[in-house]
């Protein structure tokens, strides 16, 4: 075995999704690596749930095989993938404190109890939300809710995390000093993450790569390898000029007239 | 508003209905003054028999509301999760929620022989249907997403109860717990004056009724009154302040 293939961390290959006569997700094939992140960039209707679905271990694929660091899903034998989920909003249980909503992740997760305090600590510490261990999420706002939800996703040690347009219900000012957390959490976590958005530009800024899918059925249109340094600025001329080029590249096979009719993921 | 502010005004609430109270003494036959009342209130507490009444009937309750909720839960969970037999055992609640509250006493103890289990199975019966319907609500809206959450984080059944299922549903539970509550109290005091018990509050009410001892009455649907307060506003109200203190 290589060390690039002890390196795979999520394994997608042939994934179909159908429902009936209906295929939301056609030949669908990807691979990711440890400490990558891949921001994933379609327009509407492209099977985007379909996939996070399949490839979240929550729905069998029709169609093809996922593999989570070489172990093949849907499988009689297979486990389900130990993955952290951070949805569109941040799906906290408001009757639980935020120290006991990452305890409840916690728990099946196979982490020594022993062990729970300390990593909660040190996650909360990363994400600038130690003060708020004890505190009701609904006394959190916006921003922090969603870090507590990022929070939750990186202590359970997973293979992987989902990220689900996370920021797109956040204003634009709190969205922008997360997005600007959020490399640097990921890089000394060394999370792999694959982040859905409709945002090119986030895209842009975030990802190591971007997977561009067609109009659904989906499939990768390309496998776009963003070519900036980090530390990135969310400002920087040239990662407008790469969302541009982005939109040249995607506008034939979304089937656009022109700028205005996008609307991606 | 504080909570002094709020026992202010439910204190001056209570008070005002001393002057009615005076009033309908005076000019109805059966009702006693209030002072009277009072001045036999220290001896009729000071009683044994007074407290063994009390607990008869309090025993009663508590062990028929709480195989009511258990009933309800059950109930509701099948209703909620199975279409066939969630479609015939809504007819049942349905059915249970409409039959009047002497009805029930009746037949409960007609088929018990006035046996301590008919008593308490009345009240089973009575507020079962509450807990069911209000417990059913909460089920069918649970939100979908922490369904969602919760296998992605791998929660087993024990753990989807404990973090999501119960304090979703527990809104509804408490709402239906009130009126199942309330209802309790009013049904075993109409089962125990039908049944003709031998104890409890029911058959203590019947017999100064029947002997026209009214100041007894009074005392009796005094403590009555009284008793039900606690329980709603000592316990419940308790109960559900610390359920929902996230709020």
């Amino acid at each position: 075995m290589s060390t690039e293939e002890t390196n795979s961390v999520l394994k997608v290959e042939d994934l179909g999704v159908a429902y009936g006569a209906s295929e939301a997700v056609a030949q669908l094939d990807f691979e990711i690596k440890r400490g990558e992140f891949v921001a994933i960039l379609g327009p509407s209707g492209c099977g985007k749930s379909s996939m996070l679905n399949v490839i979240s271990g929550l729905k069998a694929p029709s169609r093809g095989r996922v593999f989570v660091e070489e172990k093949e899903l849907f499988t009689p034998k297979s486990k389900a993938p130990r993955l952290g989920y951070v949805f569109q909003s941040h799906r906290l249980l408001p009757w639980r404190t935020v120290r006991q909503n990452l305890e409840m992740a916690l728990a099946p997760s196979g982490v020594p109890r022993s062990e729970w305090a300390r990593k909660i600590d040190e996650i909360l510490e990363i994400l600038h939300i130690g003060q708020f261990k004890d505190t009701w999420p609904l006394r959190l706002s916006g921003g922090q809710r969603q870090r507590v939800s990022i929070a939750r996703a990186l202590v359970v040690n997973p293979s992987y995390i989902l990220m689900d347009e996370p920021l797109s219900t956040l204003d634009e000012v709190t969205a922008r000093s997360l997005r600007q957390e959020l490399t640097g959490i990921c890089q000394r976590t060394n999370a792999t993450v694959v982040f859905v958005t409709h945002s090119i530009r986030e895209a842009v800024y975030l990802a190591d790569r971007i997977l561009i899918l067609t109009r659904g059925p989906g499939r990768v249109h390309e496998d776009y390898k963003v070519p900036l340094a980090r530390p990135r600025d969310y400002d920087d001329p040239r990662i407008s000029k790469i969302e541009s080029d982005i939109i040249a590249r995607v506008q034939a096979p979304w089937g656009l007239s022109n700028r205005e009719d996008l609307d991606v993921a | 508003m504080s909570r002094i502010e709020r026992l202010t005004w439910a204190s001056a609430a209570l008070l005002l209905l001393i002057p009615f109270w005076y009033l309908a003494a005076d000019r109805a036959t059966f009702i006693e003054r209030p002072d009277d009342v009072l001045r036999a209130l220290p001896h009729f507490l000071a009683q044994a028999d007074t407290w063994n009444n009390i607990g008869v009937t309090f025993l009663r309750v508590s062990i028929g509301l709480a195989l009511g909720i258990v009933a309800g839960v059950i109930a509701a969970f099948v209703m909620s999760r199975t279409q066939f037999m969630g479609s015939i055992l809504t007819y049942y609640v349905i059915a249970a929620l409409r039959t009047p509250s002497a009805i029930a006493a009746i037949l409960s103890l007609a088929i018990f022989k006035g046996s301590e289990a008919g008593y308490i199975l009345v009240v089973a019966f009575i507020t079962f249907p509450y807990m069911a319907i209000g417990m059913r609500d909460g089920l069918n809206s649970a939100e979908r997403e922490l369904d969602e959450m919760a296998q992605i984080y791998h929660l087993n059944l024990a753990a989807q109860v404990r973090h999501i299922w119960a304090p979703f549903v527990a809104p509804y539970i408490f709402s239906a717990l009130r009126n199942a509550h309330a209802l309790s109290w009013k049904v075993i005091v109409v089962a125990e004056i039908f049944g003709a018990a031998r104890s409890g509050f029911g058959a203590r009410f019947e017999h100064a009724w029947e002997y026209m001892i009214m100041i007894e009455v009074h005392l009796w649907l005094l403590v009555f009154m009284v008793i039900v307060l606690i329980a709603e506003y000592g316990l419940i109200r308790n109960l559900e302040k610390f359920t929902f203190r996230w709020r």
